[in-house]
């Protein structure tokens, strides 16, 4: 089964993912943090019954993974595709995950609430993965017994997320945004409107490889879809100014900018060690560089995947076995270099 | 909103503790000052703190505990977490105060379980739709519209068959 990173989304030339995710919780135990092993177990084992008695065919699609039965390494390169949260991946509760061959599809069990339906795909396709969302919580909710209230809504262990409990983020790739110094004003923008604006790997982190997660604060007091709705306009109003810039960019400093990208290019083709941060500031020149036509044998796609395998836990999972950080640098600048000859002679 | 104890001209939205040889002290400053000042500001407890039930909210609710979870207020202050879907009751009133302030909204819009899928009327289902497609027209997604409002004409047709 091909994963959904593979695919080209619209939009993919700026847009590398959309995300929605449901928080849940039973109405019958306490939240995660104050429930007892046992009622851990019973969470995990309910949700996948009601999953897999409402569809059976989702028993084909998802696998159950408990994290005590498998290695850090493993849930390491789970936080790194956007699977699961650091969070669940320290948790010492019984936690697990549903998630989907193609991994689309992750519910994560026992982290901050009982249940975190979330859904991926390529590209600017929320309406998509929000629907695809709200039919698990469907599912779901035809055999397991919400903590809802008719007043505020679905009821989450910290109250950011009470009422919908839905947050709606798009993953950007915002480079001309961000040489030209103009990201500052969307920034700003966007948190007067109430929407929060993240680095790759969400809360904390800094925007490495020019990468912004932008999503929903607020999840009281506005349905789903306009939620959704929303963060789908303004992402579309940052895509358009990011285009008009490349281009003016392009038109500009034409010379420079080619000869920037191309230079990463050469780097990620030729180097014998790469840092992680290295890597995805070349990476998001050559995603660059294919966007405005410069680079022709490589795809959008490929850099996606790149970016995923290039972390350090995908990294040593390519390995076979644990590296030192330096040994991870020179291991990357190798694992870079393959993949560039594969997909190049392959295109 | 207190005032930034460094420049004291802006507004202060930056709570932190500094330790210098053993002696705590309690600063307010902007995000600016916090900025020049080389603070990092540690994001999660700006977020508690910001969660926190403050001033009244807390006089009224101190003894109060969730007799289901032991939920406190001061537990919840120094968490930002709720225990279980009961403490919602039991701190009802300093919860409604908070989720006004770091929502801005006291009342859900939106999916509800028990009047969703099956288990729904067609009534309430429309309802509901109806809304939804206000949403979209107001988001100028049209497509979406037009899909809902099909919706809405099956379901009203299919109650006019069932009548």
């Amino acid at each position: 089964m091909s994963k959904w990173y593979i695919d080209a989304g619209p939009d993919s030339d700026i847009v590398v993912s959309s995300r929605v995710r449901l928080a849940r919780n039973f109405k019958n135990y306490p939240f995660p943090r104050k429930s007892t092993r046992e009622d851990q177990e019973n969470i995990i084992k309910e949700t996948s019954n009601a999953l897999f008695m409402g569809d059976p065919g989702l028993k084909e699609r998802l696998s159950l993974i408990m994290f005590r039965d498998i290695p850090l390494i493993e849930r390491q390169v789970l936080v790194e595709k956007h699977l699961v949260s650091k969070e669940l991946a320290e948790s010492d509760l019984v936690v697990g995950a549903l998630i989907s061959d193609d991994e689309q599809i992750s519910i994560m069990l026992n982290e901050e609430d009982h249940l975190r339906i979330q859904c991926l795909a390529s590209g600017m396709q929320l309406e998509k993965v929000f629907d695809l969302c709200n039919s698990l919580d469907d599912i779901i909710s035809e055999r397991v017994e919400y903590a809802f209230d008719e007043t505020i809504g679905y009821l989450t262990s910290c109250p950011t997320n009470v009422g919908t409990a839905v947050r709606a983020s798009l993953m950007l790739h915002l480079p001309a945004l961000t040489m030209t110094g103009y990201i500052r004003d969307v920034l700003e923008s966007c948190g007067k409107l109430g929407l929060a604006v993240r680095g790759l790997y969400g809360e904390n982190t800094e925007a490495h490889g020019n990468m912004y997660q932008l999503s929903n604060q607020i999840t009281l007091g506005r349905s789903e879809i306009d939620i959704v709705l929303s963060i789908k306009n303004i992402g579309l109003q940052i895509i358009e100014q990011e285009r008009l810039l490349r281009l003016e960019l392009l038109n500009r400093n034409g010379k420079r900018l080619e000869d920037r990208i191309m230079r990463s290019y050469g780097t990620l083709r030729y180097s014998r060690i790469l840092t992680s941060e290295e890597a995805l500031k070349r990476l998001s020149d050559i995603r660059l560089g294919i966007n405005l036509g410069l680079i022709g044998d490589l795809s959008e796609m490929d850099v996606n995947e790149l970016i995923l395998n290039i972390q350090p836990g995908s990294l040593q999972k390519y390995a076979g076995r644990l590296l030192k950080p330096d040994d991870r640098d020179s291991m990357r600048a190798e694992y870079v270099r393959k993949k560039i000859e594969e997909k190049t002679k392959s295109g | 909103m207190p005032l930034c104890q460094i420049c004291k001209q802006r507004e202060a939205t930056v709570y932190f503790t500094r330790i210098v040889n053993g002696f705590k002290t309690n600063m307010y400053v902007c995000r600016q000052c916090a900025g020049q000042e080389g603070i990092k500001i540690d994001l999660n407890s700006l977020l508690t703190g910001l969660l926190a039930i403050q001033g009244e909210e807390i006089e009224e609710g101190r003894e109060l505990s969730c007799d289901r979870c032991g939920m406190t207020i001061d537990e919840f202050n120094r968490t930002g977490r709720m225990g279980c879907s009961k403490c919602y009751e039991v701190f009802f009133e300093p919860m409604q105060v908070l989720l006004n302030r770091i929502q801005g909204h006291t009342h859900h819009i939106g999916k509800n379980p028990n009047k969703s899928g099956s288990r729904q009327s067609n009534e309430l289902q429309i309802v509901q739709l109806k809304q939804e497609l206000a949403d979209c027209i107001r988001n100028e997604a049209y497509e979406r519209a037009a899909e809902i409002r099909d919706k809405i004409k099956a379901l009203q047709m299919g109650k006019g068959v069932n009548m």
